[in-house]
């Protein structure tokens, strides 16, 4: 199937009518419509090729679902989802009254199409435009729809009409009929219109200007390995702190879970730079904000933990059987009480004069002339490229060196300082991405990456056992049922297996991690960097 | 994609009203659907206005090289496309008997158009044969009109005790189909049904002279008649289904 989309800046739309009518197409009525594109955040609709497009008509409005290459999907929108528009033309604003979620939708293909592509993430208009539209279709004899399409008049985008395009012309090929589109197709570029192989919506967001690939958060920033390091790590610090900004109140709002996650990782981005990059930003300027990213990222914890232990929830309960599933309702609920608790308690952080002071002071401070310190006994000056390669391998021989000395008998808490110390590993990584060759640091993440997941499971397994035990005290000891109990020791001994079980693979994964294959892909990943 | 066939053993029991119908409703409920019609009566085909030609025949779409692309047409409704039947349609038992591994052939042909469309309806005709069991090895549920009387639930019966040998069965979901609530036979039938298939799905379809109309508006009955009880039916038919498939 495919779709063209015609327009033009001299030409009188009535040229275009009649070679529509000369085709034979049947033209409707107008019909003031308000359209507004769907996204999450971070544009994973528009990554994953999807278009979602709020219509209104007066009372009625309709959410459609394109990919541009099969048939449009299209479903009444919930009353609930009537109301939105994008309240600004500008993308990345986002607004917590419009925040929409897949699962919002009733069950059916629509939603777990939409729900494959964003959860967890909610779904924020992106721009809004009104236009005056006529479809138009051609039937065969039997009356059949064999082309279709649409006219879009005067599409205003804000409250501003945009000149370049008084009208666009949409136009989409029918199964089996592809002559019968061929034929308009040719038709209408006979006149000398602007043509683009896709859809109208795209077609005005291009014109009008709007970015529709969404906030996708980036770790790096484009650098020379031979980048001086301390304009490099001020450079990649300024990225973070964007970061920071841009996800500080969306979190504060609760509009997805990811706001916060996006916020936590950039914290400790940051501080890792801070701590891993030595001998490059002030001593005093690195303390400081080593403390104080750390305070940041400490009061994250706790609301991101519960965060994952709900986005967890269903994996945890699925192995246990159905009727005992459903005693664990109250569980959730405390969890959920916790986790709003937790909220509470992360907002008053954020809100707090503290961090008010830290946010001022490190944009002032990533502009300040003493950031880097350049004297000869530092590194400030030195190429980006030599800089960072030590350090990696600094932080990869200590992650081997304690994890050699982690064996059957070592306690919990070893295997979660040597996750933290792999993360360190990764975010050094990530962030100077720039300067490392992209195929080479793909190989590498990805066997850092299976190490990452089998230290992340066996965290959040005990974490999660530990606020079980905690939700068992604080369950109500009239109200709480026996099956409410039984089922709760049942999730416990699921979350215990589960720990024991990522425990007994560590071993295993930490081997593959301490091997030839992955010092050749570390010696890869840095080769011609090395000072 | 998910493959819903619309058969039964029984002739007469409502299979293609259900495939037209159900295909409606899930498109307006924000699906793409494909009708793909196996019936050389071609009622689907005709309801839904396509011409009842297959280019090349069945034998050329079951042989090797067949390409199930080539047959959808589209409908009066976008989201809906058709691969129409035509009478060549009363040979496919004997070419699918043609082709290595015949009840893998139809999954293989809906296959390559898995991510064009969220649901495939195949309107099936009556019988139990080769192409029955294609049907089978294709679909993830078994959409069961029912009448509720003996012969037809004799008719479930027996596909139930057909299907407790596949080692991976489509999903079985019966429903009452042309139920006439003024008959004590049927409403006891009804009854009895649910109790026997706890899987069955409750919404009933009513014997209505709305569905008869669906030849002369060559139309599915949410086009026509949505508020009416069989259009509602339907409706609320495919809700359940969307629930019980995609919850």
């Amino acid at each position: 199937m495919h779709t063209v989309t015609f327009y033009d800046q001299q030409q009188p739309l009535e040229s275009a009518l009649a070679v529509l009518a000369a085709a034979g197409c049947t033209v409707g009525p107008p019909v003031t419509s308000v359209f507004t594109l769907l996204d999450t955040f971070d544009g994973r609709l528009h990554a994953a090729d999807l278009r979602l497009v709020s219509v209104s008509t007066g009372r009625v409005t309709e959410l459609r679902l394109a990919d541009g290459r099969s048939a449009v999907a299209a479903l009444p929108a919930p009353q609930a989802w009537a109301s939105t528009s994008a309240p600004t033309a500008t993308p990345g604003a986002p607004a917590s009254s419009v925040a929409r979620f897949a699962a919002d939708l009733p069950p059916g293909p629509f939603r777990s199409r939409l729900a494959a592509a964003t959860e967890p993430r909610a779904l924020m208009p992106v721009f809004t435009y009104r236009s005056v539209v006529r479809g138009f279709v051609k039937y065969d004899r039997s009356t059949k729809v064999i082309v279709s399409g649409s006219i879009f008049e005067q599409p205003t985008v804000g409250r501003r009409v945009d000149p370049s395009a008084p009208w666009l012309i949409e136009v989409v090929e029918q199964a089996g009929h592809s002559r019968a589109f061929d034929s308009i197709d040719e038709a209408l570029a006979g006149l000398r219109l602007e043509r683009a192989t896709h859809d109208a919506i795209t077609s005005i967001a291009g014109l009008a200007g709007v970015a529709l690939s969404g906030v996708p958060p980036s770790p790096t920033v484009a650098m020379h390995p031979s980048t001086p390091a301390g304009e490099a790590v001020r450079a990649v610090l300024a990225n973070l702190s964007a970061t920071i900004e841009t996800n500080w109140q969306p979190t504060i709002d609760e509009l997805d879970t990811e706001f916060l996650h996006d916020l936590r990782v950039a914290v400790r981005r940051t501080r890792s730079v801070l701590t891993e990059i030595k001998n490059v930003v002030a001593d005093e300027i690195r303390d400081h904000y080593r403390g104080e990213f750390g305070w940041l990222g400490n009061v994250t914890s706790r609301p991101r933990d519960l965060d994952v232990y709900l986005l967890e929830w269903d994996s945890y309960i699925a192995p246990l059987a159905p009727e005992v599933r459903s005693h664990l309702a109250p569980v959730v609920q405390l969890l959920q009480r916790h986790r709003s608790e937790a909220h509470v308690g992360l907002v008053q952080a954020m809100r707090s004069e503290r961090a008010a002071e830290l946010r001022s002071s490190w944009a002032t401070a990533l502009t300040t002339a003493g950031f880097a310190e350049q004297d000869k006994s530092r590194l400030a000056g030195e190429p980006i490229g030599a800089v960072v390669a030590a350090r990696i391998r600094a932080v990869h021989r200590k992650l081997i060196g304690d994890g050699r000395r982690i064996s059957a008998g070592s306690p919990a808490e070893a295997l979660h300082e040597l996750r933290k110390e792999a993360k360190r590993l990764r975010y050094l990584v990530e962030c100077f991405a720039s300067v490392l060759p992209g195929k080479q640091r793909k190989a590498f993440v990805d066997e850092l990456k299976a190490l990452q997941d089998n230290l992340g499971e066996h965290q959040d397994a005990g974490v999660h056992a530990g606020e079980l035990r905690d939700v068992a005290h604080d369950l109500d000891a009239v109200t709480t049922t026996t099956a409410t109990l039984v089922a709760l020791g049942q999730l416990s001994e699921q979350l215990d297996r589960r720990c024991a079980e990522t425990r007994n693979e560590f071993a295993v994964r930490f081997r593959a991690y301490d091997s030839k294959r992955v010092r050749s892909a570390l010696d890869e990943l840095l080769s011609g960097l090395d000072g | 994609m998910k493959v819903l066939a619309s058969y039964s053993i029984k002739g007469g029991v409502g299979k293609t009203t259900a495939s037209v119908n159900l295909a409606y409703e899930a498109a307006a409920s924000g699906a793409r659907v494909l009708l793909w019609d196996l019936d050389p009566q071609g009622a689907a085909t005709f309801f839904l206005r396509a011409k009842a030609k297959m280019k090349g025949g069945v034998d050329g779409l079951i042989a090797r090289r067949g390409e199930l692309a080539a047959h959808v047409r589209s409908t009066e409704f976008t989201a809906i496309n058709v691969v129409p039947a035509d009478f060549s349609m009363r040979h496919l038992d004997v070419h699918l008997d043609d082709v290595k591994h015949p009840l893998r052939r139809l999954a293989q042909l809906l296959e390559p158009l898995a991510e064009d469309y969220d649901v495939a309806f195949l309107d099936c005709p009556p019988s139990i044969s080769l192409a029955s069991e294609s049907v089978f090895g294709a679909s993830d549920a078994l959409l069961v009109p029912t009448i509720p009387t003996p012969l037809s639930m004799r008719a479930l019966e027996q596909l139930s005790t057909f299907l407790e040998s596949w080692l991976d069965p489509p999903l079985l979901l019966p429903f009452v189909s042309m139920l006439d609530r003024r008959k004590k036979l049927q409403r006891d039938s009804v009854e009895e049904l649910l109790r026997r298939w706890p899987n069955a799905l409750r919404t009933t379809i009513p014997n209505s002279s709305i569905v008869e109309r669906m030849s002369t508006e060559r139309a599915p009955i949410g086009a026509f008649a949505p508020r009416s009880a069989a259009g509602i039916a339907f409706t609320d038919l495919w809700r359940e289904i969307a629930v019980a498939i995609w919850s």
